[in-house]
């Protein structure tokens, strides 16, 4: 509520302190929701954060004085608790702030009794003290307190667990812009401090330093490069883990239309844990014709080391893309990488792995009409040391109509998702539907109507079912106000649990004014 | 320590070096200056007067009265190139347009002022920048007036483009974007998306929220960690998005343990495979790392289940 006062504050200020300027307004909105559910709690995600009461709202509020100033405001449900509020002030070009902070609840067992809040509330800030040189800062701090259950609910021997923990963060940095070239430096610390156990009281540092120029005499060039420290001890034991990366890289214009780069990584990590400290290096070569808007096709390759000194792996990747713009409206796009990873020394649990990926999309876009668009992908991993082999497949297609006159919009989509992982004891398989629509009518003597909604389905090792229906009206009476019904259907079930079955009916009446200035 | 030290040390000679080219470098770049920009974009203004209305409270806002004070210098000239040449010969092929430029000619010309992270990592490791998208895929200039000047005005408009990965927050188990508690940008700054191949090191965003299970641990479960291993990751047994299964793990059950791991031979014989038909995580309750035990197991096992099994000298958690 503290929070709540201080934004309203803040709106009031601003809002009586100088003419506006341009498009301002916003809704307010007051309504009630009903739920009404059956079932196991903790099994539908979609309602974890739902709550039965009276709601305020105050949505997309944008609000620009004379002077340049700006001020943003989106506080949804500030009454209830699964509140989410942004609130942002500012001066294009000269600063800037924002704050937030939002609520959310996940529930471990069947009757909702044992749930943690997770709450986050921050801001950030910047400001420009001279036009090539901006400062920056902010902090976050998070909290989840409650009960859950230990890692997997393997039924009887399911324990309850107390979370209490709380972590703030904060960042300050400055970075100096001048003629296309960039330096910036930014700390960033963490408190963790958990309420039951002292013992996992934590404090992390990070530095961090980013730079990127064009080459002297040679524009054409642009030099990129950078260093980060990371550290995490335990505050009592002083037991931590720390990080050294450098990274760099360039690109060259060789042609207007062709590109071609490099970076390089170089990590160390060093611990006090049983892994004393492990190197990572990687570079990586790019090429890249650009036909802009037309074509365009990249071929690349990547060679990594990762040695922490007992083991070593070598890691050699092939990249290659391309998209392509020939029709009018229609874009291909397709994409394919293939990473082989060798043992060079020592032995490692996985030994050598091969991974390969693809991805192939078209879509077609009218301005006037919609889209349609398809695309494919797969995922390939095998490990012929242990004998596992990942496969992933997915389609999926989506649509959206726009019709003109008094017709309704249409919007939708279908995706199908399979997927094995296989090894020598076991294996595991998914095939995922998920399919989704949406219908919204145009204005007609002040209603407008929309019905919209999803079913997913997982079947072979798993069987689940679940699905979500909405429908929705509105009435506009005088003029810039609102009565809004909002009904929703959820349910879930899964079908190799009797006790994983969950159904709830949320009906929300609101009431909402628009605000114009 | 004499490692850390080096490592340090260089890192203090690279930044070093850097200012140096930087400060070399910036004697031979052209930039307008401000009130140059302003009075060269009013000959624009006479024609294109809709102009100026359509960058008002924008970053890019034509300070056209030329105030005193801290400010951009924005102006048409520092984005249309060739506009000498379209005042003499007014057409739409003497001025250029950013939205017909190339993504690296696109990137020379908003990086005349827009130089950060992102923009770093958008020419080099970035997916984004090797496969064709351009700044105004995402951002538009003129007659906007959402935040950063994206294109669209949702916190989570990615999802326009990477519409299968919206599919997958429809799932048994995700996170919570659909009711706003986080955003595709809490994970992927965009300051730091990188290659997921080139995240190396400590990639501590999962931790960021899920401090309590963090390491590091007296004994690693090495996969937790990408630098330990390559690609793995907590994303190397969760899927982030969203996954069929409970807490949005790849597999159900044991799968996801004996992907890696199989099924040891002595959890096979002993007590008629009592320690096969179980759910590994009872007893290797501590999966993340142990401070206690390089196996992973629960420290209070023996009295979790049977006293004797600890007592009896068999499963004393010291062997």
């Amino acid at each position: 509520m503290k929070i709540t006062g201080i934004i309203f504050a803040l709106l009031s200020t601003m809002l009586i302190s100088a003419p506006a300027q341009g498009e301002n307004g916003g809704e307010i909105k007051v309504g009630y929701t009903f739920i009404d559910e059956v079932g196991n709690r903790s099994v539908n995600q979609a309602t974890f954060n739902d709550y039965e009461g009276l709601g305020l709202s105050f949505e997309r509020f944008k609000y620009t004085l004379n002077n340049g100033f700006r001020l943003r405001a989106d506080l949804n449900n500030i009454t209830l608790n699964n509140r989410n509020m942004t609130l942002g002030l500012g001066k294009p070009g000269l600063f800037g702030i924002e704050v937030h902070n939002d609520q959310f609840r996940k529930m471990y067992d069947f009757e909702g009794g044992a749930y943690t809040r997770r709450h986050k509330t921050g801001g950030s800030i910047w400001f420009y003290p001279h036009r090539y040189l901006k400062v920056f800062g902010g902090g976050a701090f998070i909290g989840r307190s409650g009960t859950t259950i230990d890692l997997l609910n393997s039924d009887a021997y399911a324990a309850i667990t107390d979370v209490d923990y709380t972590q703030q963060s904060f960042n300050a940095g400055v970075k100096g812009n001048y003629l296309g070239g960039m330096l910036q430096f930014e700390y960033r610390g963490t408190e963790f401090e958990d309420k039951i156990s002292s013992v996992r009281d934590q404090t992390r540092n990070q530095v961090r330093f980013d730079g990127m120029m064009p080459a002297p005499y040679f524009q054409r060039l642009i030099i990129t490069g950078g260093y980060k420290h990371f550290e995490s001890k335990f505050s009592k034991s002083k037991f931590g883990i720390s990080a050294n990366t450098v990274w760099g890289g360039a690109r060259i214009k060789i042609l207007p239309t062709l590109n071609a780069s490099y970076n390089f990584l170089f990590d160390r990590t060093s611990s006090d844990s049983d892994f004393v400290a492990t190197d990572n290096i990687s570079h990586g070569v790019y090429l890249n014709y650009e036909n802009p808007h037309k074509t365009g096709v990249t071929i690349g390759y990547q060679y990594g080391i990762n040695d922490d000194y007992e083991d070593e792996v070598q890691a050699g990747s092939y990249y290659f893309s391309g998209f392509c713009r020939a029709i009018n409206n229609f874009e291909f796009r397709a994409e394919y990488g293939i990473k082989n990873e060798n043992v060079k020394d020592g032995v490692r649990l996985l030994g050598d792995e091969e991974q390969t990926r693809h991805k192939i999309s078209a879509k077609y876009t009218n301005s006037k009409l919609g889209s349609l668009g398809i695309k494919y992908e797969s995922k390939n991993r095998t490990n012929d040391q242990i004998g596992s082999e990942v496969d992933f497949r997915r389609f999926a297609t989506n649509f959206s109509i726009t019709l003109q006159g008094k017709y309704p919009n249409f919007s939708g989509g279908y995706s199908y998702s399979d997927g094995q992982y296989a090894n020598r004891d076991m294996s595991f398989e998914f095939r995922d539907h998920l399919i989704y629509g949406n219908i919204e009518s145009k204005e007609c003597k002040h209603i407008t109507m929309g019905v919209g909604g999803q079913y997913y389905r997982s079947k072979r090792d798993l069987n689940l079912e679940s699905f979500m229906l909405h429908f929705q009206a509105a009435w506009e009476f005088m003029k810039g106000h609102r009565i809004e019904a909002i009904y929703k259907i959820h349910n879930f079930d899964d079908f190799l649990y009797t006790d994983r079955y969950f159904t709830a009916n949320i009906v929300e009446m609101n009431l909402i004014k628009e605000l114009s200035f | 320590m004499n490692i850390k030290n080096e490592s340090i040390k260089s890192g203090r000679i690279l930044i070093i070096l850097i200012m140096i080219i930087i400060i070399i470098n910036s004697s031979y770049a052209e930039q307008y200056g401000k009130m140059e920009m302003i009075e060269k974009s009013k000959a624009c203004l006479e024609c294109h007067d809709d102009k100026l209305e359509s960058l008002a409270g924008s970053t890019h806002h034509i300070n056209i009265n030329g105030e005193p004070g801290i400010g951009m210098a924005v102006g048409c000239i520092g984005c249309h190139k060739g506009w000498e040449k379209h005042l003499d010969e007014p057409s739409a092929e003497t001025i250029v347009k950013l939205s017909n430029l190339s993504l690296s000619e696109q990137s020379e010309v908003c990086g005349n002022c827009h130089v950060g992270q992102h923009q770093t990592r958008m020419i080099s490791t970035d997916p984004h920048g090797r496969a064709g998208v351009s700044c105004l895929s995402c951002h538009k200039i003129h007659d906007n007036d959402n935040k950063n000047l994206l294109q669209g005005d949702s916190e989570n408009f990615c999802l326009g483009c990477h519409k299968t990965i919206g599919d997958e927050f429809n799932r048994r188990t995700r996170h919570p974007l659909e009711s706003g508690n986080i955003k595709c940008v809490d994970c992927h700054a965009l300051g730091d998306a990188e290659d997921p191949s080139l995240i190396v090191g400590i990639d501590w965003k999962c931790q960021n929220c899920h401090a309590d299970i963090s390491g590091p641990y007296i004994h690693e479960h090495p996969v937790v960690y990408s630098h330990l291993v390559n690609g793995g990751g907590c994303i190397e047994c969760h899927e982030p998005h969203g996954s069929p299964n409970e807490r949005l793990l790849k597999q159900s059950g044991n799968g996801i343990c004996i992907q890696c791991h199989g099924i040891p031979p002595g959890h096979r014989t002993k007590h008629s495979g009592w320690g096969m038909k179980s759910d590994c995580v009872l007893c290797h309750t501590d999966i993340h790392g142990s401070n206690n035990n390089d196996k992973f197991l629960d420290p209070d096992l023996a009295t979790k289940f049977v006293a004797d099994c600890n007592q009896s000298g068999c499963h004393s958690l010291d062997n």
